[in-house]
């Protein structure tokens, strides 16, 4: 459903991405891995319209999405869940969830959907009129992912979900998108915490000085000896 | 905001229980946990009867209080007779009026116009100059300055608001240098700092039918203003002054929004000009100083900034002292200075959120008076 072919794209003059090409399926999990640097952001970003490609083609569903502004690709399903959460700080969680089914005109739809995502993270019905802005780092960031699946995404972008969380909150919210994925919504994941996104999704791109390095079932990446030098064995030795 | 959950925890947290325990199928259910909050907010206020007449005024932005206060204020001529307070009240609407526009930039998407008393003069020239030179009715006229001036927002909009926001502020600042020193220099269209003389809107030299023209504008304005920033509009005008790439992010076209938002405080600050003009009789480039957005934006502050009714409040407050302690004047600006320095650090929520934190007092202490009784 979602392909880019041959994307390059940076920031002004430098060059970040260099030939990307990568598929997403209905239904799967993926995750894009890699160190620091290797153009992992910058991939979600150039998907969601926040940055134009230099060259290149982005197929969603049945358009071309590369020339599209991001309030554009948003509507066409596209849901960016960013590093920093993105919150309105000044908004309740309530506010802030509504905001995301903003695309959304059906009221009853967007009723639907707050009681699907409260359902999902009770700790946000517990505090719906708390400001977001006063709520701890893994709060936020269930509320960030809540609030992307607002608007009824056909896929969800999730950048770094584990970043800045508690080890015990890491695994609290990779379980929640292990259980969003069964039930049926597509994601693309970045994560450095490569041996956990490894473990939970069914394939895996390795991006690595902006090419696409490695690819193939996150089962069979496991073992690749690439990933267990550069990867896992260093996470072994810390 | 804490109300709600300082008024009946317990029964939330039954609420939510059954959410957790009823999964997603049952709709009714959570439906119930979602209104709670709305409920909660009204127990305190009032009970049955005078709920529906409460929900209409709550729907144009008038509660008790406001709308007390709104009456008052259009009451006062009947029993004060003195014509120097009455021109203090017609100054503070003027002003407040003018901070209610402002805040409506500055408190939602977070752009602050330096440029406004410039926008403000351009509807006060266009409205003096068509009345005087194609000899239209001032109430015309009126109407042409706010269209003028709601033009000149838009454009200043178009080329400015892709802009972030403190750049977009500097724009603004010099368009509003631009068209006063436009103002200054085409004499022979505005007299330039000779002053251009300005048909009055009554032939009477009495105030009050001025005090009702500028009443009808602010209550109009505040009801507009208010019902704008209700709703999904509003909603995205408040997305876009929080976290710009987050309401993109959610589907926001925000450019759209910030220049309709810019238009349409501008055509606001254009009226008020007409009307200004021809209240006062006779114009001049200062009018379109940046000081006076400082003043306009120092009320908007101290009012509070995205409570829109706050700015009129202050300008209630702060226009008549200065008045009446004459001396003053000539320190007006340090004052403001000093003033706006103090609500930025110690308060930045201004006179609207004290007022909030009184009103959650009071209803907090009734709540507690119920569940003992």
């Amino acid at each position: 459903m979602l392909e880019l072919k041959n994307v390059n794209a940076g920031y002004g003059e430098l060059q970040v991405l260099y030939n990307i090409s990568l598929k997403v399926e209905e239904g799967e999990f993926i995750s894009l891995v890699g160190p620091n640097g290797a153009g992992k952001t910058t991939t979600l970003r150039t998907i969601s319209g926040i940055i134009k490609p230099i060259s290149g083609e982005i197929d969603f569903l049945d358009n071309k999405i590369e020339t599209f502004t991001p309030q554009q690709i948003t509507r066409q399903g596209v849901s960016f869940v960013t590093e920093d959460g993105c919150l309105f700080p000044g908004m309740s969680i309530k506010d802030n969830l509504e905001m995301g089914a903003y695309i959304i005109k059906d009221k009853e739809k967007k009723q639907e959907n707050l009681e699907y995502v409260f359902n999902l993270f009770p700790r946000l019905a517990e505090r719906k009129k708390q400001l977001a802005g006063t709520l701890s780092g893994g709060e936020r960031k269930m509320l960030s992912i809540a609030r992307g699946l607002m608007s009824n995404p056909q896929v969800l972008l999730v950048d770094e979900p584990s970043l800045g969380l508690a080890p015990q909150l890491v695994s609290k919210v990779f379980e929640t998108l292990k259980r969003l994925n069964d039930e049926g919504v597509t994601i693309l994941l970045v994560e450095q915490n490569v041996n956990t996104a490894l473990k939970l999704t069914d394939r895996t791109y390795v991006l690595e000085q902006g090419e696409i390095a490695l690819s193939g079932s996150s089962r069979d990446l496991l073992q690749d000896d690439h990933v267990k030098n550069s990867y896992l064995g260093i996470r072994e030795r810390e | 905001m804490n109300n709600n959950t300082t008024n009946n925890p317990k029964e939330k947290r039954d609420n939510e229980n059954r959410v957790r325990e009823s999964g997603s199928a049952n709709k009714t259910v959570a439906n119930d946990t979602v209104s709670t909050g709305k409920a909660g907010g009204t127990i305190a206020g009032s009970a049955g009867k005078t709920g529906g007449i409460n929900e209409l005024l709550g729907k144009i932005g008038l509660g008790p209080l406001s709308l007390l206060a709104f009456v008052l204020l259009g009451l006062a001529p009947l029993f004060i007779d003195d014509r120097f307070i009455i021109h203090l009240m017609i100054s503070g609407m003027i002003f407040g009026t003018l901070a209610m526009g402002f805040d409506f930039t500055v408190g939602y998407i977070n752009i602050v116009n330096f440029g406004y008393a410039a926008i403000m003069g351009v509807g006060a020239y266009s409205s003096a100059l068509t009345v005087s030179r194609l000899g239209m009715s001032p109430w015309l006229g009126m109407a042409i300055g706010g269209v003028m001036a709601a033009i000149m927002g838009f454009l200043i909009g178009v080329v400015t608001l892709r802009l972030r926001g403190l750049f977009a502020a500097v724009m603004a600042w010099f368009v509003g240098l631009t068209l006063l020193a436009m103002t200054a220099n085409l004499v022979d269209l505005t007299r330039g700092w000779l002053g251009l003389r300005v048909r009055p809107l009554f032939a009477t030299p009495d105030r009050i039918p001025y005090f009702y023209t500028i009443f009808v504008i602010t209550v109009v304005s505040y009801i507009i203003l208010y019902r704008l920033t209700q709703g999904k509009m509003g909603m995205a005008f408040k997305a876009i002054g929080q976290n710009q790439e987050a309401a993109h992010s959610v589907g926001v076209n925000s450019t759209k929004y910030k220049i309709i938002n810019f238009t349409i405080s501008c055509a606001l600050a254009g009226v008020v000009g007409g009307f200004y003009g021809h209240f006062v009789g006779i114009l001049t480039p200062d009018v379109m100083h940046t000081r006076e957005t400082v003043e306009v934006l120092a009320l908007a502050y101290i009012g509070g900034r995205g409570s829109i009714w706050g700015g009129l409040l202050a300008a209630f407050i702060i226009i008549p002292i200065f008045e009446y302690l004459r001396p003053l004047m000539a320190m007006r600006f340090v004052i403001y200075g000093l003033l706006l320095m103090l609500v930025m650090i110690l308060y930045p929520g201004g006179l609207s959120q004290f007022f909030a934190f009184i009103k959650a007092q009071i209803f907090n202490r009734s709540s507690k008076v119920e569940e003992r009784a």
